[in-house]
């Protein structure tokens, strides 16, 4: 049994963890747990604070619906999506272009169209023209 | 690279995009084009001035349009690329609160261009690389569209 204080409940925690099967994913949970747990430790987090995260995480879910993702916000705001698309870049074989975000308001139906057409339905305002090779 | 599949999709001149503005169901300011047999693409977007994008736009970026490619006829096939291009002459492209803009993908606009199909029109001019597919993540989308991130599919394959 753990005798479980601000420094083993890590250990205890990680050993929760035990059963995950798949060794990636357990190594991704394992790295979270530590990772949070250090930073709790650093600021010393207090009790209110932790119920302020809380509140401010169960705002950013309320705040979902099916076609807003408010979660791929947080993320882009706190750079955490630059990361991940600068380590997916690095992972390549060769140099193409830059990845820059996704952001939250791609659909994946967009409306097929051919070479020359506005992407706007009803055009009226000033239009410029992109054009390149790729 | 012909038969390229090149994805755009942008925010109207206020900085909002059609999912902000309208039943899920309508689609605008976004498209699908293919390269021509020499992979050119060319298409016509709305212009997005200073003034009307630093209103509503969630990352009050100088974003002008997000862009994503694939190309189905490479032998081995290419990583999709996820990007996006900026303009250099924004107030807020030192500003950007979501780290999208990078060097490399900052864009001028030019008139008179005499190598744009419309040279009427202001123009941008900006070539796609792409990259080899490796192995473990031949898909390479950074994200997804959020409705499928609901429904539990985040891989989506055209």
């Amino acid at each position: 049994m753990f005798t479980i204080d601000e420094n083993t409940i890590t250990d205890a925690a990680i050993a929760q963890l035990c059963a995950t099967t798949d060794p990636r994913l357990k190594q991704i949970m394992e790295a979270l747990v530590r990772h949070l747990h250090a930073f709790a430790r650093e600021v010393d987090l207090t009790a209110s604070e932790w119920l302020e995260g809380i509140k401010f995480l169960t705002a950013v879910g309320q705040t979902c619906t099916p076609y807003r993702q408010e979660f791929v916000l947080l993320s882009d705001t706190l750079g955490l999506s630059s990361l991940v698309n600068a380590l997916h870049d690095r992972r390549s074989t060769e140099k193409g272009t830059k990845t820059s975000l996704l952001g939250p308001f791609y659909r994946q139906d967009s409306p097929a169209r051919k070479l020359g057409d506005s992407i706007a339905s009803k055009p009226g305002g000033p239009e410029i023209c992109i054009y390149g090779r790729v | 690279m012909p038969n390229a599949s090149v994805q755009i999709w942008q925010t109207d001149d206020h900085g909002t995009y059609d999912l902000q503005l309208n039943d899920p169901s309508v689609m605008d300011m976004r498209g699908w084009f293919h390269t021509d047999p020499q992979g050119r693409y060319c298409l016509l977007a709305g212009v997005l001035d200073s003034d009307g994008r630093s209103g509503g736009r969630y990352d009050s970026s100088a974003e002008t349009a997000r862009v994503s490619s694939r190309a189905h006829s490479f032998p081995g096939g290419c990583r999709e690329l996820v990007t996006a291009l900026y303009l250099r002459n924004d107030d807020h492209i030192d500003s950007d609160t979501v780290f999208g803009v990078t060097e490399s993908l900052v864009t001028e606009t030019r008139l008179n261009d005499p190598s744009s199909h419309f040279p009427e029109l202001p123009s941008i001019q900006f070539d796609f690389t792409l990259a080899t597919a490796t192995a473990e993540d031949a898909s390479g989308r950074v994200g997804a569209d959020p409705s499928q991130i609901v429904k539990g599919q985040t891989v989506v394959s055209h």
